[in-house]
């Protein structure tokens, strides 16, 4: 039997206003050099609703909030400048909404981001690139075999240290 | 909020009976073609319309949020989706309780859609109470048989059904498939509904079939399907199929009102099959 579900899209005005949400943004992002277009909160806009249907996932509040969340979480690191700041964004967007799939929703938002904000500028040194392919794939795997981060990462370093002094022998 | 056109609810005299005839109705979809049938007839006008289902999208997003459980604002596609149908089999079935579509309408009008659902979940929880009820009472006089599709049915199947349903999120959901297959064949439901027609009818099996003694029902059995143990083998069909008619009608006539008129709709089923009969029921 086919049923449908019924989901209201988001409005016109709605998506209007979430627009000029962003932009107010940039009075906060423009002291770190950072500041978005019109036309670039649109796109940036885009991005998150391809991440989220890519990654079969629906925003439950329209407008809830994760691009602020992320600019905002981001827009001190001194690997993000003018120049790859709407790129960075997308890719970091793409990378949340999978990372929620990937860890099944055991992690909320604002930890997440915490979690990406805090290995993007250490440890993976502003590559979003590592930040997706390491440090999240570590996440998930400790989320799925219920195993904390902390005891992972001990577990890792031992590991490299028996096999350096494996090595040394 | 809402703005109901009670012009139009005069105009048309719907507090008289049966204005809106049950025919109309798809008991499955009742939400959906009670809708339909009020917008298509002028009962309820176009915003009144929207506005229900709107109602109905921000029960399942407060849903998917309780669901959630942390502080996400987004949730797998196919989750809300599950989550969406089980708002919805909850409303139908609040809705369907009322006995008469035009009853439920008014329901509609009188309460918020919230109300209906909240009803409706408590309506579904009292279902569930009365499922595993039900289900004690017909362990309890349930035939001894050899067959395993039976029993582990009736032991694990149900009762493995009734610990995982989830009547908050998910109660449109068969949290597991009764193997051991009804005389009458499969039921078009769902969730909570289904499982209590399904016990509601074994039960009516067991009536019919502990008519017989063990004995002479393993004989009976054995002959219709030798395998009866380990194939999916239903007794009732056996019985009817092997017994001499002469024989079931004294049977039947030992059974409960509602038994007789179980086994008139399975028999009816088995004149459809070919194998015609007649029982001095009637069909």
């Amino acid at each position: 039997m086919e049923r449908e579900p019924y989901f209201i899209p988001m409005s016109a005005a709605q998506e209007k206003n979430q627009i000029s949400r962003f932009l107010t943004i940039n009075e906060k992002t423009r002291r770190f050099g950072l500041a978005l277009t019109e036309e670039q909160a649109l796109a940036l806009n885009e991005a998150k609703k391809g991440a989220l249907a890519a990654n079969g996932r629906l925003e439950l509040i329209p407008g809830t909030g994760v691009i602020e969340k992320i600019i905002m979480a981001f827009c001190d690191s001194v690997y993000i400048g003018q120049h790859n700041y709407v790129e960075t964004m997308e890719e970091l967007l793409e990378a949340f909404y999978y990372f929620k799939n990937e860890t099944v929703d055991a992690i909320g938002d604002d930890d997440l981001i915490q979690f990406m904000r805090r290995r993007f500028d250490t440890v993976c040194q502003g590559s979003v690139e590592l930040l997706l392919h390491r440090e999240l794939e570590t996440l998930a795997y400790c989320v799925k075999h219920q195993i904390s981060l902390e005891e992972y990462e001990a577990q890792e370093a031992d590991d490299l240290e028996n096999l350096e002094y494996e090595g040394m022998e | 909020m809402k703005t109901w056109n009670t012009k139009a609810w005069n105009e048309n005299q719907l507090d008289t009976p049966d204005q809106i005839p049950a025919a109309a109705i798809d008991e499955t979809k009742y939400f959906q073609s009670l809708m339909s049938y009020c917008g298509e007839w002028g009962l309820l006008d176009f915003q009144e319309i929207q506005g229900l289902f709107a109602a109905l999208t921000e029960i399942t997003v407060k849903q998917c949020l309780q669901y959630n459980g942390t502080d996400s604002s987004s949730i797998p596609l196919d989750l809300a989706k599950e989550i969406g149908e089980g708002v919805l089999y909850t409303v139908n079935y609040c809705l369907e309780m009322m006995g008469k579509p035009d009853k439920a309408l008014a329901q509609l009008r009188e309460l918020s859609l919230a109300d209906v659902y909240r009803q409706g979940k408590s309506l579904l929880k009292a279902l569930v109470n009365k499922t595993k009820q039900q289900y004690l009472a017909m362990l309890s006089h349930k035939p001894e048989i050899d067959s395993y599709t039976y029993n582990s049915t009736m032991q694990a199947g149900i009762s493995g059904f009734l610990k995982l349903y989830d009547v908050e999120f998910m109660p449109h959901q068969n949290t597991a498939t009764m193997d051991y297959p009804l005389a009458i064949g499969d039921l078009p439901l769902s969730g909570i509904t289904f499982l209590n027609r399904y016990i509601q009818y074994i039960h009516y099996e067991n009536e019919f079939i502990t008519l017989f003694s063990p004995w002479e029902l393993k004989s009976i059995l054995t002959k219709y399907d030798p395998l009866y143990g380990e194939n999916l083998t239903n007794m009732v069909d056996a019985v009817v199929a092997v017994v001499p008619e002469v024989r079931l009608e004294g049977f039947f006539a030992e059974l409960s009102p509602n038994g007789r008129a179980y086994m008139a709709r399975v028999v009816q089923k088995e004149n459809i099959k070919g194998t015609a009969h007649k029982y001095g029921l009637r069909l």
